[in-house]
Protein backbone atom coordinates (compact mmCIF):
# COMPACT_ATOMS: atom_id res chain seq x y z
CA UNK A 1 0.00 0.00 0.00
CA UNK A 2 1.33 3.20 -0.76
CA UNK A 3 2.55 5.47 2.43
CA UNK A 4 -0.16 8.56 1.08
CA UNK A 5 -2.89 5.76 1.66
CA UNK A 6 -1.46 4.42 4.71
CA UNK A 7 -0.71 7.81 6.32
CA UNK A 8 -4.64 8.47 5.54
CA UNK A 9 -6.21 5.32 7.57
CA UNK A 10 -3.63 6.55 10.15
CA UNK A 11 -5.33 9.97 10.28
CA UNK A 12 -8.66 7.69 10.93
CA UNK A 13 -7.64 5.66 13.59
CA UNK A 14 -6.63 2.53 12.11
CA UNK A 15 -3.79 0.96 14.16
CA UNK A 16 -2.42 -1.62 11.50
CA UNK A 17 -1.61 1.58 9.33
CA UNK A 18 -0.14 3.16 12.23
CA UNK A 19 2.27 0.12 12.98
CA UNK A 20 3.28 -0.22 8.99
CA UNK A 21 3.90 3.70 9.22
CA UNK A 22 6.46 2.42 12.32
CA UNK A 23 7.67 0.42 10.53
CA UNK A 24 9.10 2.36 7.32
CA UNK A 25 9.61 5.04 9.19
CA UNK A 26 11.78 3.53 12.28
CA UNK A 27 15.03 2.34 11.46
CA UNK A 28 15.88 5.54 9.25
CA UNK A 29 14.38 7.50 12.14
CA UNK A 30 16.28 5.79 15.24
CA UNK A 31 19.64 6.73 12.88
CA UNK A 32 18.77 10.71 12.32
CA UNK A 33 17.78 11.01 16.17
CA UNK A 34 21.23 9.44 16.70
CA UNK A 35 23.21 11.69 15.08
CA UNK A 36 21.45 14.83 16.30
CA UNK A 37 21.62 13.71 20.16
CA UNK A 38 24.39 11.76 19.82
CA UNK A 39 23.25 9.85 22.26
CA UNK A 40 22.01 6.44 21.50
CA UNK A 41 19.79 6.20 24.64
CA UNK A 42 18.19 9.60 24.33
CA UNK A 43 17.57 8.49 20.39
CA UNK A 44 15.25 5.73 21.45
CA UNK A 45 13.08 7.75 23.13
CA UNK A 46 13.18 10.89 20.71
CA UNK A 47 11.84 8.16 18.22
CA UNK A 48 9.07 6.81 20.69
CA UNK A 49 7.81 10.11 21.59
CA UNK A 50 7.57 11.38 17.66
CA UNK A 51 5.18 7.85 17.24
CA UNK A 52 3.04 8.54 20.02
CA UNK A 53 2.71 12.73 19.09
CA UNK A 54 2.25 11.48 15.85
CA UNK A 55 -0.90 9.18 16.51
CA UNK A 56 -1.82 11.67 19.06
CA UNK A 57 -2.09 14.64 16.98
CA UNK A 58 -2.70 12.91 13.65
CA UNK A 59 -5.43 15.30 12.79
CA UNK A 60 -3.69 18.20 12.81
CA UNK A 61 -2.23 16.58 9.42
CA UNK A 62 -3.92 18.20 6.76
CA UNK A 63 -2.01 17.30 3.95
CA UNK A 64 -1.44 13.28 4.44
CA UNK A 65 1.25 13.62 1.32
CA UNK A 66 3.50 15.99 3.63
CA UNK A 67 3.67 13.24 6.60
CA UNK A 68 7.85 12.94 5.63
CA UNK A 69 7.87 16.36 6.49
CA UNK A 70 5.56 16.67 9.35
CA UNK A 71 7.59 13.35 11.18
CA UNK A 72 10.65 15.01 11.01
CA UNK A 73 9.83 18.14 12.17
CA UNK A 74 8.06 16.29 14.95
CA UNK A 75 11.30 14.32 15.72
CA UNK A 76 13.64 17.39 15.47
CA UNK A 77 11.71 19.20 18.09
CA UNK A 78 11.77 16.03 20.32
CA UNK A 79 15.53 16.15 19.54
CA UNK A 80 16.11 19.88 20.22
CA UNK A 81 13.56 19.27 23.43
CA UNK A 82 16.10 15.99 24.94
CA UNK A 83 19.84 18.58 23.64
CA UNK A 84 18.08 21.21 26.21
CA UNK A 85 17.38 19.24 28.79
CA UNK A 86 20.81 17.64 28.44
CA UNK A 87 22.36 20.97 28.04
CA UNK A 88 20.78 22.27 31.25
CA UNK A 89 21.58 19.16 33.51
CA UNK A 90 25.05 18.48 32.27
CA UNK A 91 28.23 20.51 31.83
CA UNK A 92 28.98 21.12 28.02
CA UNK A 93 32.19 18.78 28.41
CA UNK A 94 30.67 15.75 29.77
CA UNK A 95 27.80 16.00 26.79
CA UNK A 96 30.03 14.22 24.09
CA UNK A 97 30.75 11.60 23.63
CA UNK A 98 27.64 10.26 25.67
CA UNK A 99 28.03 7.45 28.66
CA UNK A 100 25.98 4.58 26.78
CA UNK A 101 27.51 3.45 24.42
CA UNK A 102 25.53 2.58 20.71
CA UNK A 103 25.38 -1.31 20.50
CA UNK A 104 27.70 -0.63 17.37
CA UNK A 105 30.19 1.38 18.58
CA UNK A 106 33.02 -0.96 19.96
CA UNK A 107 33.14 -2.26 16.36
CA UNK A 108 32.67 0.98 14.66
CA UNK A 109 35.31 2.83 16.38
CA UNK A 110 37.89 0.21 15.19
CA UNK A 111 37.01 0.65 11.32
CA UNK A 112 36.00 4.60 11.69
CA UNK A 113 38.84 6.19 10.30
CA UNK A 114 40.77 8.94 12.64
CA UNK A 115 39.36 11.36 10.23
CA UNK A 116 35.99 10.60 10.25
CA UNK A 117 36.24 10.42 14.19
CA UNK A 118 37.61 13.95 13.93
CA UNK A 119 34.81 15.13 11.50
CA UNK A 120 32.06 13.47 13.65
CA UNK A 121 33.57 14.96 16.75
CA UNK A 122 33.29 18.26 15.15
CA UNK A 123 30.02 17.95 13.94
CA UNK A 124 28.75 16.99 17.28
CA UNK A 125 30.49 20.66 18.53
CA UNK A 126 27.88 22.35 16.46
CA UNK A 127 25.18 24.02 17.43
CA UNK A 128 22.24 21.01 17.45
CA UNK A 129 20.15 23.18 15.02
CA UNK A 130 23.07 23.08 12.77
CA UNK A 131 23.53 19.59 13.45
CA UNK A 132 20.07 19.23 12.57
CA UNK A 133 20.39 20.43 9.28
CA UNK A 134 23.91 18.62 8.18
CA UNK A 135 22.20 15.55 9.38
CA UNK A 136 18.99 16.29 7.01
CA UNK A 137 20.97 17.53 4.35
CA UNK A 138 23.67 14.73 4.12
CA UNK A 139 22.39 11.86 5.70
CA UNK A 140 18.72 12.12 5.88
CA UNK A 141 18.89 13.50 1.63
CA UNK A 142 16.48 16.12 2.02
CA UNK A 143 15.89 19.06 0.31
CA UNK A 144 16.67 22.69 1.38
CA UNK A 145 13.21 23.56 0.82
CA UNK A 146 12.25 20.48 2.67
CA UNK A 147 14.45 21.15 5.60
CA UNK A 148 13.36 24.77 5.99
CA UNK A 149 9.59 23.32 6.50
CA UNK A 150 11.12 20.95 8.96
CA UNK A 151 12.87 23.42 10.42
CA UNK A 152 10.36 26.06 10.73
CA UNK A 153 12.96 28.50 9.23
CA UNK A 154 13.18 30.22 5.65
CA UNK A 155 15.15 28.59 2.95
CA UNK A 156 18.49 30.96 3.01
CA UNK A 157 18.27 30.39 7.38
CA UNK A 158 18.74 26.87 6.46
CA UNK A 159 21.64 27.62 3.61
CA UNK A 160 23.37 30.02 6.14
CA UNK A 161 23.49 27.11 8.75
CA UNK A 162 24.42 24.60 6.38
CA UNK A 163 27.08 27.14 5.01
CA UNK A 164 28.34 28.02 8.84
CA UNK A 165 28.33 24.15 9.78
CA UNK A 166 30.83 23.33 6.58
CA UNK A 167 33.05 26.14 7.65
CA UNK A 168 33.44 25.22 11.19
CA UNK A 169 34.21 21.77 10.27
CA UNK A 170 36.38 22.81 7.71
CA UNK A 171 38.46 25.39 10.46
CA UNK A 172 38.40 22.42 12.88
CA UNK A 173 40.44 20.14 10.38
CA UNK A 174 42.21 22.86 8.45
CA UNK A 175 43.46 23.30 12.34
CA UNK A 176 44.36 19.87 12.72
CA UNK A 177 46.48 19.56 9.49
CA UNK A 178 47.97 22.21 10.57
CA UNK A 179 49.18 20.68 13.95
CA UNK A 180 50.57 17.66 11.44
CA UNK A 181 47.50 15.48 11.94
CA UNK A 182 47.52 12.70 9.60
CA UNK A 183 44.04 12.14 8.85
CA UNK A 184 43.13 15.29 7.40
CA UNK A 185 46.07 15.56 4.80
CA UNK A 186 44.47 13.21 2.27
CA UNK A 187 41.92 15.84 2.07
CA UNK A 188 43.55 19.17 0.89
CA UNK B 1 40.33 22.72 1.06
CA UNK B 2 38.19 21.03 -2.07
CA UNK B 3 34.18 21.82 -1.36
CA UNK B 4 33.16 18.60 -2.79
CA UNK B 5 35.65 16.65 -1.25
CA UNK B 6 34.25 17.53 2.67
CA UNK B 7 30.69 17.18 1.40
CA UNK B 8 31.91 13.51 0.53
CA UNK B 9 33.79 13.02 3.94
CA UNK B 10 30.49 14.46 6.00
CA UNK B 11 28.02 12.07 4.22
CA UNK B 12 30.57 9.68 4.51
CA UNK B 13 30.99 9.76 8.31
CA UNK B 14 27.26 10.69 9.22
CA UNK B 15 26.37 7.27 7.11
CA UNK B 16 29.18 4.89 8.98
CA UNK B 17 28.13 6.93 12.13
CA UNK B 18 24.55 6.24 11.71
CA UNK B 19 25.38 2.37 11.52
CA UNK B 20 25.99 2.66 15.18
CA UNK B 21 22.27 3.28 15.86
CA UNK B 22 21.05 0.39 13.42
CA UNK B 23 23.44 -2.72 15.18
CA UNK B 24 20.57 -2.97 17.66
CA UNK B 25 18.49 -6.32 16.55
CA UNK B 26 15.93 -5.53 18.63
CA UNK B 27 15.53 -1.81 19.07
CA UNK B 28 12.51 -1.66 16.71
CA UNK B 29 10.31 -4.20 19.09
CA UNK B 30 11.30 -2.22 22.54
CA UNK B 31 10.30 1.13 20.52
CA UNK B 32 7.20 -0.31 19.37
CA UNK B 33 6.00 -1.96 22.82
CA UNK B 34 6.95 1.24 24.50
CA UNK B 35 5.36 3.34 21.82
CA UNK B 36 1.57 1.58 22.37
CA UNK B 37 2.13 1.78 26.20
CA UNK B 38 2.48 5.05 26.27
CA UNK B 39 -0.73 5.92 23.28
CA UNK B 40 -2.44 3.36 26.13
CA UNK B 41 -1.41 5.42 29.48
CA UNK B 42 -2.28 8.63 27.13
CA UNK B 43 -5.77 7.19 26.66
CA UNK B 44 -5.95 6.25 30.54
CA UNK B 45 -4.88 10.08 30.75
CA UNK B 46 -7.63 11.79 28.71
CA UNK B 47 -9.75 9.32 30.58
CA UNK B 48 -8.23 10.73 34.16
CA UNK B 49 -8.33 14.56 32.66
CA UNK B 50 -12.26 14.48 32.07
CA UNK B 51 -12.69 13.14 35.32
CA UNK B 52 -10.39 15.75 37.22
CA UNK B 53 -12.19 18.62 34.98
CA UNK B 54 -15.34 17.09 36.63
CA UNK B 55 -14.16 17.34 39.73
CA UNK B 56 -12.65 20.98 40.04
CA UNK B 57 -16.10 22.19 38.38
CA UNK B 58 -17.95 20.09 41.25
CA UNK B 59 -15.47 21.49 44.05
CA UNK B 60 -16.75 25.09 42.18
CA UNK B 61 -20.26 24.12 42.37
CA UNK B 62 -21.15 22.55 45.29
CA UNK B 63 -19.06 24.06 48.06
CA UNK B 64 -21.15 27.29 48.64
CA UNK B 65 -22.32 30.17 47.03
CA UNK B 66 -20.75 31.74 44.02
CA UNK B 67 -20.09 35.06 42.57
CA UNK B 68 -18.73 34.86 38.61
CA UNK B 69 -16.96 38.47 38.21
CA UNK B 70 -20.05 40.12 39.86
CA UNK B 71 -22.26 39.00 36.44
CA UNK B 72 -24.21 36.89 38.51
CA UNK B 73 -24.34 33.11 39.97
CA UNK B 74 -23.17 30.40 38.54
CA UNK B 75 -24.80 27.33 38.62
CA UNK B 76 -22.76 25.08 36.08
CA UNK B 77 -18.91 25.19 35.10
CA UNK B 78 -17.96 23.24 32.02
CA UNK B 79 -14.34 22.12 31.06
CA UNK B 80 -12.44 20.54 29.21
CA UNK B 81 -8.68 20.52 27.81
CA UNK B 82 -6.46 18.82 24.78
CA UNK B 83 -4.39 15.89 24.94
CA UNK B 84 -2.48 17.77 22.36
CA UNK B 85 -1.84 20.30 24.30
CA UNK B 86 0.33 18.60 27.27
CA UNK B 87 3.08 20.16 28.41
CA UNK B 88 6.04 17.94 29.85
CA UNK B 89 8.93 20.70 30.84
CA UNK B 90 8.26 22.81 33.76
CA UNK B 91 10.03 25.71 32.35
CA UNK B 92 7.56 25.74 29.37
CA UNK B 93 4.75 25.48 32.36
CA UNK B 94 5.73 28.15 33.67
CA UNK B 95 6.16 30.32 30.54
CA UNK B 96 2.27 29.15 30.06
CA UNK B 97 0.92 30.08 33.35
CA UNK B 98 2.72 33.29 33.22
CA UNK B 99 1.34 34.30 29.99
CA UNK B 100 -2.44 32.67 31.45
CA UNK B 101 -2.24 34.51 34.56
CA UNK B 102 0.97 35.55 36.09
CA UNK B 103 -0.32 36.03 39.72
CA UNK B 104 -0.84 32.49 39.81
CA UNK B 105 1.82 30.99 42.42
CA UNK B 106 2.81 27.11 41.07
CA UNK B 107 6.31 25.17 42.32
CA UNK B 108 8.14 22.94 40.75
CA UNK B 109 8.72 20.33 43.83
CA UNK B 110 7.06 20.08 47.56
CA UNK B 111 9.03 18.55 49.72
CA UNK B 112 7.52 15.72 50.50
CA UNK B 113 9.35 14.50 47.26
CA UNK B 114 6.13 15.46 44.75
CA UNK B 115 7.81 16.79 41.67
CA UNK B 116 6.37 18.47 38.56
CA UNK B 117 4.65 16.14 36.09
CA UNK B 118 2.86 17.09 33.54
CA UNK B 119 0.26 20.45 33.00
CA UNK B 120 -2.52 20.99 30.51
CA UNK B 121 -4.58 24.51 29.47
CA UNK B 122 -8.19 23.87 30.69
CA UNK B 123 -11.19 25.79 29.25
CA UNK B 124 -14.08 26.89 31.43
CA UNK B 125 -17.04 28.46 31.10
CA UNK B 126 -19.55 29.13 33.54
CA UNK B 127 -23.59 29.63 33.12
CA UNK B 128 -26.13 30.68 35.19
CA UNK B 129 -29.59 28.76 35.56
CA UNK B 130 -30.82 30.86 32.66
CA UNK B 131 -27.78 29.23 30.64
CA UNK B 132 -26.14 32.81 30.20
CA UNK B 133 -22.21 32.73 30.14
CA UNK B 134 -21.60 34.05 33.46
CA UNK B 135 -17.69 34.24 33.35
CA UNK B 136 -15.11 32.12 30.72
CA UNK B 137 -11.26 31.51 31.32
CA UNK B 138 -8.46 29.81 30.23
CA UNK B 139 -6.08 28.01 33.43
CA UNK B 140 -4.00 26.09 33.66
CA UNK B 141 -3.65 22.50 35.89
CA UNK B 142 -0.40 21.54 36.97
CA UNK B 143 -0.36 17.56 37.64
CA UNK B 144 2.75 16.24 40.11
CA UNK B 145 3.71 12.88 41.06
CA UNK B 146 5.75 11.00 43.80
CA UNK B 147 7.67 7.42 42.28
CA UNK B 148 6.40 7.87 39.26
CA UNK B 149 1.99 7.25 40.47
CA UNK B 150 -0.08 8.75 42.98
CA UNK B 151 -0.74 11.95 40.93
CA UNK B 152 -2.02 15.35 42.55
CA UNK B 153 -3.10 17.93 40.58
CA UNK B 154 -3.66 21.92 40.74
CA UNK B 155 -6.40 23.90 39.69
CA UNK B 156 -6.76 27.47 39.72
CA UNK B 157 -10.20 29.77 38.63
CA UNK B 158 -10.54 33.01 38.98
CA UNK B 159 -14.21 32.59 37.83
CA UNK B 160 -15.30 31.62 41.22
CA UNK B 161 -14.74 33.32 44.63
CA UNK B 162 -16.51 30.38 46.60
CA UNK B 163 -17.15 29.88 50.34
CA UNK B 164 -16.13 26.52 51.35
CA UNK B 165 -18.99 24.74 52.58
CA UNK B 166 -18.29 22.40 55.73
CA UNK B 167 -14.33 21.31 55.36
CA UNK B 168 -13.09 18.40 57.20
CA UNK B 169 -10.42 20.23 58.31
CA UNK B 170 -8.76 23.99 57.99
CA UNK B 171 -5.50 25.43 58.59
CA UNK B 172 -4.88 29.19 58.63
CA UNK B 173 -1.60 30.71 57.76
CA UNK B 174 0.07 33.93 58.86
CA UNK B 175 -1.65 35.77 56.33
CA UNK B 176 -4.59 34.93 57.38
CA UNK B 177 -5.40 32.39 54.02
CA UNK B 178 -7.31 29.46 55.10
CA UNK B 179 -6.70 26.62 53.82
CA UNK B 180 -9.81 24.05 53.72
CA UNK B 181 -9.18 20.60 53.28
CA UNK B 182 -12.63 17.81 52.31
CA UNK B 183 -13.02 15.01 50.55
CA UNK B 184 -15.52 14.26 48.37
CA UNK B 185 -17.79 10.90 46.56
CA UNK B 186 -17.59 11.37 42.80
CA UNK B 187 -19.97 9.62 40.64
CA UNK B 188 -19.05 9.20 37.05
CA UNK B 189 -22.01 8.60 34.90
CA UNK B 190 -23.03 8.25 31.71
CA UNK B 191 -25.15 10.82 30.08
CA UNK B 192 -28.79 10.86 30.98
CA UNK B 193 -28.52 9.52 34.23
CA UNK B 194 -31.37 10.14 36.86
CA UNK B 195 -30.23 10.65 40.37
CA UNK B 196 -31.68 9.01 43.40
CA UNK B 197 -33.30 11.17 46.07
CA UNK B 198 -30.66 10.07 48.51
CA UNK B 199 -27.96 11.25 46.08
CA UNK B 200 -29.05 14.71 45.28
CA UNK B 201 -29.35 15.19 49.30
CA UNK B 202 -25.94 14.38 49.28
CA UNK B 203 -25.27 16.19 46.80
CA UNK B 204 -26.71 19.62 48.53
CA UNK B 205 -24.36 18.48 51.10
CA UNK B 206 -21.25 18.96 49.38
CA UNK B 207 -20.59 14.98 50.05
CA UNK B 208 -21.48 13.90 46.45
CA UNK B 209 -20.15 14.63 42.74
CA UNK B 210 -22.21 13.66 39.92
CA UNK B 211 -20.36 14.10 36.67
CA UNK B 212 -22.27 13.03 33.32
CA UNK B 213 -20.28 11.98 30.63
CA UNK B 214 -18.86 8.53 31.50
CA UNK B 215 -19.20 4.98 29.39
CA UNK B 216 -20.29 3.22 32.54
CA UNK B 217 -21.12 4.14 36.28
CA UNK B 218 -17.44 4.62 38.17
CA UNK B 219 -17.16 5.77 41.93
CA UNK B 220 -13.96 7.26 43.21
CA UNK B 221 -13.60 9.21 46.09
CA UNK B 222 -11.27 12.48 46.06
CA UNK B 223 -9.07 14.95 48.58
CA UNK B 224 -8.94 18.48 48.01
CA UNK B 225 -7.83 21.51 49.43
CA UNK B 226 -9.33 24.96 48.70
CA UNK B 227 -7.92 28.59 49.43
CA UNK B 228 -8.33 31.66 47.98
CA UNK B 229 -5.37 34.08 47.48
CA UNK B 230 -5.57 37.51 45.58
CA UNK B 231 -9.27 36.58 43.95
CA UNK B 232 -7.66 32.91 42.84
CA UNK B 233 -9.62 30.17 44.19
CA UNK B 234 -6.79 27.44 44.25
CA UNK B 235 -7.64 23.73 44.87
CA UNK B 236 -5.20 20.45 45.32
CA UNK B 237 -7.10 17.71 44.59
CA UNK B 238 -6.42 13.91 44.69
CA UNK B 239 -7.97 10.25 43.76
CA UNK B 240 -5.30 8.65 46.13
CA UNK B 241 -6.50 7.54 49.23
CA UNK B 242 -3.06 6.96 50.37
CA UNK B 243 -2.67 11.04 51.52
CA UNK B 244 -3.75 11.99 54.75
CA UNK B 245 -5.06 15.28 55.55
CA UNK B 246 -1.75 17.27 57.03
CA UNK B 247 0.07 16.21 54.22
CA UNK B 248 -2.21 18.03 51.69
CA UNK B 249 -2.58 20.65 53.72
CA UNK B 250 1.33 21.04 54.23
CA UNK B 251 1.62 20.84 49.80
CA UNK B 252 -1.16 23.27 49.82
CA UNK B 253 0.84 25.78 52.50
CA UNK B 254 4.13 25.41 50.45
CA UNK B 255 2.23 27.07 47.28
CA UNK B 256 0.06 29.71 49.55
CA UNK B 257 3.21 30.49 50.72
CA UNK B 258 5.86 30.50 47.79
CA UNK B 259 6.90 33.66 46.05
Amino acid sequence: MEETELVKRMIDGDMDAFDRLMEIYQPKALRVAYLISASYADSEDIVQETFVACYLNRHGLKNPEAFKGWFYKTLSRNAWRVCRKKKREQPAEEIYPEEIEAPGEILSEIVMKEEETLIYEAICSLPVKHRTVLVLYYYNQMSIKEIAKVCGCLEGTVKSRLHHAKMKLKEILEQEESKGGSAWTILS
Amino acid sequence: MDNFILDNKIRETLDKKAEEAGADAFAAQRIRAKVYSKLEEAEHMKKRNWKKTAIVAAAICVLGSMTVLGLGKTVTVTGGSSHADIITSYEEAEAKQNSLDSQVKMIEKFANGYEFDYAVPVHSEGTDKDGNVTGKETTLRVSYVRDGAKEISLSVSRITMGEVGEPDAVLALEDGTELHYSTLVNKFVPVGYKMTEEEQKLMEEGKLNVAEGADEIEIMPSSSVIWVQDEITYHLFTFSQDMSADEMLAMAQEIAESE
